[in-house]
């Protein structure tokens, strides 16, 4: 994909949610009584108007076809290369952090720490030694859980479910 | 290998801590785990929760754990609260927030989810002006707001917030309430924005403007409250000045419906004893609120008389759901 | 001079100075690790301090605030992740300075400016407090709301090569802000019904999230190129930065320093919009403005100068008129209440001791910072060594626990995660993230000091209009996009000529 096309996408995308938020504002909040009572509903429509305007922007400037656009030096600054996006490591990472949010919760964080380090590291990190994936889950579990509940003192979640510590 | 043994000892004992707290499970007297009070605000609240669960934990023998989960007007708070098990390990840090929650639409349900432990604090809003402008009573500002065409600028937290409601009742009873404009602040700019000039009066906690009345730049011409409020000796109540008033902000614990009597009775004793201690009565002046011990039974019909007053004055605001 | 000597005296004791220092470390820690802040270390430090006498307990609160004011930085130059909003503007020449292997440099010059910043503003709220805070009566809703505007306009400074991304990118910032209970009418915005968003978007969870979560995703994404590891490695050096170095950039560190401690004097602002301010500033005045980004030192010195220097300037409004500017300095303020000691006015008549007792467990604090953080630094670069995905594994964990223990809240977790998501997504697409955080940290102040000012003028601009300090903001402002826009669209034209002459 070429930075072009890419950015096309981008604009595209955050026209439309743009153009979707400003629709749920003017929907969902009710308006200010003027004489100085701007109301709560001004600024977060303002804000998804400008977003529309600055993607439209971004996508009128990238629309017309420009070949030579690409790969070319902007004054003396280089074009920063597009990095790639990995989506898979991405929405597993997203998926863990939200099922350590939920474990948390549900079970407590000596429970659900190990468990959720265990999977980061057999999943993402695809990591078969026993004694690496023991010794982080079990070390990072204990080392954290001394080092804050203990030494700090901060409260670490406790399970509504079932709960240690 | 010293870190992989050291790794084992602790693992060994945080699970022999764990089976115990589990197998203890079973019965014993009450409270024999650590017992979460749920705190709602920042600021006042939260430092008055954080002393109260240090002098409950040294009466209850098991620790209090203060757990801070703010945001929403006491909305997220509550929530967490009324789905826990009512076995009295979860309390709540109310106040009249369960009202203004319940009555703006917050929260789908209301006091009566709660069983009421004890009333512990009330803070009584106190209502300042700029001492320049020579008001030295409610007589004065009401012929002052009386006496301006356009509009008169009263500085409030936000509305629906609590000194929105008290500025709203009293100027009500006034009965200059049309003529008056609640200009929303921030929390703590309400002294400033007087002495700036910008704002002509407003209603906030009394200890923010103590300091401000010893340097003479501030008067504070009533509080809300039944009784004066101790650091501000001087200034009489707005029921002294003929204007039918009573409002005080109230604080005290509560924990979710269906908690066992024996429990609730074990929380308040410790509550009670807690609200006597020499720290807590100190701390009291320094902050600015007054330790007010009210028993399970007599909170409860405090909450339910509350309860209807600020359904009322939210409708006439307006801001009822 | 008595009353100096006489504070002196309450402050020198073993236990003052001890709980100065246990203060500083606390807030060093808690500042360093990825996902926790210092906010979180001040609400822990308050309860020990009831049982205290008042001197050491102001002393530990004190020694955390600015412990952890400096802390912010370290793992933000290490790894790219700001401790605090106010390092946000230190990540992007500082992570940079890392990643050419002088990490040790950067952190040396951050913690050794950081401290001559913060002793400067001491040094100008001991002199000056009283015409300070009469100055900052002065600034009502109008000036503030076109002061923030005037620090979102140093968007320009830091969108990289394309000056519409970097906006796109601080409106996101904006909305994202607006989710939640609305402060000024208590109604709900954006929330659908849902309990869970009416507490809204914290603005340390999203930092977390913004900075962290990016940082894992690679980490996860990146294995098996060891190449790269073995490169870190063996650019981890620990050597500190020269005094020659930093005694040449006096003058920009007494500027960052002196616009710190006025923003600090304010109330209501706080230390992201001085770094913010003092970054662009530093780049707009530079030699060589094009290598900010890659690895300038004097990125790393204009915030971390400007937002030390907001720590004295802050007191100044806590302590003469009794208002907090953020979070932290709230529960700074709630110690100083819990022992007696009332802010405002009358402050400095009733309790010249401590207040003069203040002054010197602030300097102290400032000494032990720039002690523990230099010894500091040795441990500091090892992270470095660690794997990468090691690394990231811990960090996971940690920003998990940070976020957590700020409101206590699972869907504060979640938020993280999806706001990291989109993090990952918008760096990818070359569209840049610190715009969101400025943003973030300013949007609900330019929005509620907009509507309050409209309130007090019943609708009418002339509030704005007929204020000389809002004009002189609103013209900085203009000036900024302006010279941003002219700078662009000569870029653009450059392009095109060349484009042509290839054509030709």
């Amino acid at each position: 994909m070429t930075n072009r096309v890419q950015d096309i996408i981008v604009a595209t995308v955050l026209l439309l949610l743009g153009a979707i938020w400003t629709w749920l504002v003017i929907d969902t909040i009710r308006p200010g009584f003027g004489d100085g009572d701007i109301g709560a509903r001004a600024f977060p429509m303002v804000f998804g108007i400008l977003l529309m305007v600055f993607s439209g922007v971004l996508l009128a400037s990238k629309l017309p076809r420009s070949d030579r656009d690409e790969n070319l030096f902007v004054g003396d600054m280089e074009i920063p290369k597009s990095s790639r996006l990995d989506w898979l490591p991405a929405l597993l990472v997203l998926g863990q952090i939200c099922l350590y949010g939920f474990l948390l919760e549900k079970i407590g964080f000596v429970l659900a720490t190990p468990i959720v380090v265990l999977l980061a590291m057999v999943v993402s990190l695809r990591e078969r030694s026993a004694v690496k994936l023991l010794g982080m889950s079990l070390g990072l579990t204990v080392g954290s859980w001394l080092l804050f509940e203990k030494v700090l003192g901060i409260y670490l979640a406790n399970g509504t479910w079932l709960n240690l510590g | 290998m010293k870190l992989k043994t050291s790794i084992k000892s602790g693992l060994t004992a945080a699970l022999t801590a764990g089976l115990m707290a589990f197998g203890g499970a079973a019965k014993a007297e009450y409270p024999e785990k650590p017992v979460e009070m749920t705190i709602l605000f920042g600021g006042t609240a939260n430092t008055i929760a954080q002393l109260l669960s240090e002098l409950m934990t040294e009466e209850l023998g098991q620790p209090v754990v203060p757990v801070s989960r703010t945001g929403g007007g006491g909305a997220v708070g509550y929530s967490h609260v009324v789905a826990t098990a009512p076995d009295g390990y979860n309390v709540v840090w109310n106040s009249n927030s369960i009202s203004t929650a319940h009555h703006t639409g917050r929260v789908p349900f209301d006091h009566s989810a709660f069983t009421p432990i004890a009333r512990v604090s009330t803070e009584i809003p106190a209502l300042a002006v700029n001492s320049e402008t020579g008001w030295d009573s409610l007589d004065d500002l009401k012929a002052a707001v009386e006496a301006t065409d356009g509009r008169f600028n009263v500085g409030i937290s936000g509305k629906g917030s609590f000194t929105h409601l008290t500025s709203a009742a009293l100027f009500d009873a006034m009965g200059v309430g049309d003529k008056v404009a609640y200009i929303s602040y921030g929390q703590g700019n309400a002294p400033v924005e007087l002495l700036a000039g910008r704002i002509d009066a407003a209603i906030q906690w009394p200890g923010q403007f103590v300091s401000y009345v010893e340097s003479g730049d501030l008067n504070v011409i009533a509080v809300t409250g039944e009784e004066r409020v101790d650091i501000l000796p001087d200034v009489p109540t707005a029921q002294e000045q003929g204007v039918d008033v009573n409002i005080s902000m109230w604080r005290g614990l509560a924990a979710p419906a269906g908690t066992p009597d024996d429990v609730v009775a074990t929380l308040q004793a410790a509550a009670e004893a807690a609200v006597a201690s020499d720290d807590f009565q100190n701390a009291a002046g320094n902050v600015g609120f007054a330790p007010a011990f009210l028993d399970a039974e007599a909170f409860g019909a405090l909450i339910e008389r509350d309860d209807a007053f600020y359904g009322d004055l939210l409708q006439q605001l307006g801001m009822a759901q | 001079m008595d009353l100096f000597l006489d504070a002196l005296a309450l402050v020198l004791t073993p236990m003052a100075i001890a709980s100065i220092g246990l203060g500083a470390l606390v807030g060093l820690i808690f500042g360093s690790i990825p996902g926790l802040t210092f906010t979180v270390a001040l609400a822990l430090a308050l309860p020990i301090t009831f049982g205290m006498d008042p001197v050491p307990a102001i002393g530990l609160l004190l020694g955390t605030y600015i412990g952890g004011m400096t802390g912010g930085s370290v793992s933000a130059i290490l790894l790219g992740i700001p401790g605090t909003p106010s390092a946000a503007a230190t990540v992007l020449d500082g992570h940079q300075m890392t990643k050419q292997g002088e990490a040790s440099i950067a952190l040396g010059t951050a913690v050794i400016v950081s401290v001559f910043g913060g002793l400067f503003s001491l040094l100008v709220m001991i002199v000056s407090v009283d015409l300070v805070s009469r100055l900052a009566i002065g600034f009502g809703p109008a000036e503030l709301f076109a002061l923030v505007l005037f620090g979102m306009s140093t968007i320009c400074g830091l969108c990289g090569d394309s000056l519409i991304k970097g906006l796109i990118s601080g409106v996101l910032g904006l909305m994202i802000m607006t989710v939640g209970i609305d402060a000024i009418d208590g109604v709900p915005r954006m929330t659908f019904g849902s309990i869970n968003l009416l507490q809204g978007v914290n603005l340390l969870v999203a930092m977390i999230g913004l900075f962290a979560v990016p940082f894992i995703i690679e980490a996860f994404s990146q294995k098996g190129e060891r190449d790269i590891q073995a490169q870190r490695v063996a650019k981890v050096r620990a050597e500190l930065p020269s005094l020659k170095m930093l005694f040449g950039k006096i003058s920009l560190i007494l500027r960052c320093s002196a616009l710190g401690t006025g923003i600090g004097a304010i109330p209501g602002t706080g230390g992201a919009i001085a770094s913010f301010l003092a970054y662009d500033h530093a780049k707009r005045f530079s030699k060589k403005p094009q290598s900010f980004g890659k690895g300038n030192m004097e990125g790393v010195i204009a915030p971390e100068a400007a937002n030390n220097a907001v720590t004295g300037g802050t007191l100044i409004p806590l302590l003469s008129l009794g208002i907090p500017g953020d979070p932290a300095t709230a529960i700074v303020l709630a110690g100083l209440m819990i022992h007696g000691i009332q802010p405002g006015p009358a402050l400095f008549m009733n309790n010249a001791g401590e207040v003069y007792g203040m002054y010197v467990a602030v300097a102290l604090a400032y000494l032990w910072v720039l002690a523990l953080q230099l010894m500091g630094i040795r441990i500091f670069v090892h992270v470095l060594k660690i794997p990468r995905e090691m690394l990231a594994v811990a960090v996971l964990v940690l920003c998990a626990i940070g976020a957590y223990s700020i409101r206590n809240s699972a869907f504060d977790i979640y938020a993280m995660g999806a706001i990291g998501l989109l993090a990952y997504v918008l760096v990818a697409v070359r569209v840049p993230i610190t715009p969101i955080i400025l943003g973030m940290v300013l949007g609900p102040t330019l929005e509620n000091e907009f509507r309050t000012a409209m309130m007090l003028s019943g609708g009418s601009f002339d509030i704005f209009l007929n204020s000389p300090t809002v004009l002189v903001f609103f013209a900085l402002a203009a000036g900024v996009i302006g010279l941003q826009v002219v700078a662009e669209l000569k870029l653009r034209k450059k392009t095109k000529e060349k484009i042509e002459m290839t054509d030709a």
